[in-house]
């Protein structure tokens, strides 16, 4: 029985029933706070607690899968490739705020976790939360951060923008199709631009687009931020 | 064979981030450093998007899995996660409002100003 625990095999299996079964539930719920990817982590770990599995034997599966994680974050400028011409009419507009959203997550999210009593690894943790999750793992291991903290934090912002996102807009009175969906990719990645798909056609290229530019700015300003703090400020 | 050409080339961007973010000592880490080589790359027309379109399209709609075993080491921080629970939930649900409302009134005036100058 240890055996099998303990070999790749059983971490593989068991993240990708979790993952092939709640995603089939998902087609049924259609609530966008059904997450299969949040309730597989829930639901993996309720089963190594609940019979005493140890993480490092179901991590010899699940390094299997998270290998892939590497080639799958290169991959990610296919998409933002084919988004591209999307910037020709107003690259200067787009990115400039791409760039001023992504830099206010990092120190919004920073200064918060600070005024609500994180300590500094809290603070690492949830500084690249609003970009797609391969990016933010990477982002937060090579800056101190807490990578499995990152992926909760990573998930609940994506969550925001689905939820929140169109209905905020609103309260905001922001009309234009093309800000709503940059603030939105800029804001919630991939969960959030899944809700601005369904907005429109407009919000959810534009939100398409600004997943991959916040990932690659956010990559970039993360370290500044962080070298910064450190040196000023601590 | 095309997933496995298109794999290969990734990988192939992969390991050059990898090396080039450690040789360089770059802050960025090195699969990011691999994008932006990819992300060049096919701007310039060195790689064709169709060698690398079928394995991307293929790793990325299936991204939601592949960071769940990362995710699954919270289990290791449940006494950190009761510790800290207000900042890290109260941060990011806050610093995620904030963002999209910045960056969307951002957006927004930006495009304004650039249609009232008729661009």
């Amino acid at each position: 029985m240890s055996k099998v625990l303990s070999a790749p095999l059983f971490g593989v299996f068991l993240t990708l029933f979790a993952y092939v079964g709640l995603s089939k539930m998902k087609e049924k719920f259609k609530n966008p706070l059904f997450n299969p990817t949040f309730l597989s982590i829930v639901f993996i770990v309720v089963v190594l607690y609940v019979f005493g599995i140890d993480y490092e034997d179901y991590n010899q599966g699940g390094r299997v899968i998270a290998f892939f994680l590497g080639p799958a974050t290169v991959a990610l400028a296919v998409p933002i490739y084919k988004q591209m011409e999307r910037l020709r009419d107003s690259a200067l507009e787009i990115i400039t705020s791409i760039l001023t959203g992504s830099f206010i997550g990092i120190i919004s999210g920073m200064v918060l976790a600070f005024l609500f009593g994180g300590s500094k690894e809290i603070m690492l943790t949830i500084a690249p939360k609003s970009v797609t999750t391969p990016i933010a793992i990477e982002i937060s291991s090579s800056n101190g951060g807490i990578p499995p903290l990152t992926v909760s934090c990573v998930i609940i912002a994506g969550l925001v923008g689905a939820v929140l996102g169109p209905e905020l807009m609103k309260a905001i009175k922001v009309k234009n199709p093309v800000a709503q969906g940059l603030s939105i990719g800029t804001a919630s990645h991939g969960l959030g631009t899944s809700r601005a798909v369904q907005e429109g056609e407009i919000q959810g290229a534009f939100s398409g687009l600004a997943i991959g530019l916040a990932g690659i700015f956010t990559s970039i300003l993360v370290p500044i931020v962080v070298w910064v703090f450190v040196k000023f400020l601590s | 064979m095309k997933f496995l050409k298109g794999f290969t080339v990734i990988l192939a961007f992969l390991v050059l981030g990898e090396i080039g973010a450690e040789f360089l000592n770059l802050p960025i880490p090195g699969n990011i450093v691999g994008l932006m080589l990819l992300l060049l790359c096919l701007t310039t027309g060195l790689v064709p998007l169709k060698i690398v379109e079928r394995a991307s399209d293929i790793m990325i709609s299936n991204l939601a899995l592949l960071f769940i075993p990362v995710g699954v080491g919270i289990i290791k921080h449940l006494n950190l996660i009761r510790d800290q629970f207000l900042p890290l939930i109260a941060a990011t649900v806050l610093s995620t409002v904030i963002v999209m409302v910045i960056t969307a009134k951002m957006a927004d005036s930006l495009f304004a100003s650039k249609h009232k100058k008729g661009g």
